[in-house]
């Protein structure tokens, strides 16, 4: 196997921290954007808001699903930066890098946990264009003040596969919606309506 | 016993080589730029060991190491030419060491460089190092006891 060319953070104990604040704070306070922007030499493929928190949550233990058209300069740059098992059954993987968004399927075939361990579901990062322009939707829920108005540029359907991701509270997959450099959490306690 | 590839060999000898010494060596050379593709980081590896080489595997202890990896180009004018990586695992808690180590194991893989940085480098390290374990050798003979076991008559 070839080795990456392209180097990690610059400075990675503070580019880490503050990738993880943003992610943090994204599902804590759902549809608010964060900023994610260190300073970092991308593969080609990745947005930088993707890229920053593979970097951050991605380690020896996670097993990350890819896409099957990911490249493998990306893999390679994974792999080196981060350790992390690549791992093709949906069922074990605690992350799954979704970089070409058109090709999302359900969000029914991603791993949802178990009643005893709802927590061991998978987390979607879900790489977009623009956190802004598309369907506007209403979410609610907790960590929602009332109510926030949102409109990222989603594929199709996406808002049906979510509504149905949320009736099977208190399982069900964590979704983090990357533009280049903002981030919106959506965790699965969020309603969302037209 | 695993077969040992020549670049393992000088890994291990830059690894287990005395840090004033390496950063002497490594003074008289003219080193290429180069940038970390990681850079230096301190962590925990698990050592494990088997009872008389043979028994089952058990874990010994955490050790500490330190690694890092640098990238660098020393045939500037060729751009074709892809870069060269260069890793450094070393225990202990030494950045600077880990630097240097895998910069000669860049250098080492490049084959203008090579033998300049085996004459320069990797064979002092070695020389003392085989050097400091004869006197290990030669203390340790000087105090060495003979046990005789006396049958005893019954």
């Amino acid at each position: 196997m070839t080795i990456t060319q392209l180097p990690g953070f610059s400075h990675p104990v503070h580019d880490v921290q503050m990738t993880f604040r943003a992610l943090m704070n994204a599902l804590a306070r759902p549809g608010k954007h964060q900023s994610i922007s260190p300073e970092l030499a991308l593969p080609e493929g990745i947005n930088l808001s993707c890229a920053a928190a593979c970097l951050t949550l991605l380690d020896l233990e996670t097993q990350v699903w890819l896409q099957a058209n990911t490249s493998e300069m990306i893999k390679n740059w994974l792999v080196f930066h981060t350790g992390c098992r690549l791992t093709t059954d949906l069922s074990k993987a605690d992350f799954a890098l979704i970089l070409d968004s058109s090709k999302l399927s359900e969000l029914s075939c991603f791993y949802p946990g178990t009643d005893e361990e709802p927590q061991t579901s998978t987390t979607l990062f879900l790489q977009i264009n623009s956190l802004t322009g598309g369907e506007p939707v209403k979410l609610t829920g907790p960590g929602i003040l009332g109510e926030i108005h949102i409109s990222p540029i989603v594929p199709e359907n996406f808002w049906n596969e979510w509504r149905k991701n949320h009736l099977t509270y208190p399982l069900g997959v964590d979704i983090l919606l990357m533009a280049e450099t903002e981030v919106i959490g959506l965790p699965r306690t969020v309603k969302a309506e037209e | 016993m695993n077969v040992h590839t020549i670049r393992q060999a000088w890994m291990a000898t830059l690894a287990k080589a005395e840090l004033q010494q390496l950063e002497v060596l490594i003074q008289e050379l003219d080193v290429p730029e180069y940038k970390f593709l990681r850079s230096p980081e301190i962590g925990l590896a698990m050592v494990r060991g088997r009872a008389g080489g043979t028994g089952e595997a058990f874990n010994l202890g955490e050790i500490t190491i330190t690694r890092c990896v640098i990238q660098m180009n020393p045939d500037q004018d060729r751009l074709c030419d892809q870069a060269i990586s260069g890793f450094g695992y070393v225990a202990g808690r030494s950045l600077r060491h880990a630097e240097l180590a895998a910069i000669c194991d860049a250098l080492l893989q490049h084959p203008s460089w090579y033998e300049q940085i085996d004459r320069e480098i990797i064979q002092p390290l070695r020389s003392t190092a085989q050097h400091q374990q004869e006197i290990k050798q030669q203390q340790t003979a000087a105090t060495k006891v003979n046990f005789f076991t006396l049958l005893r008559g019954e």
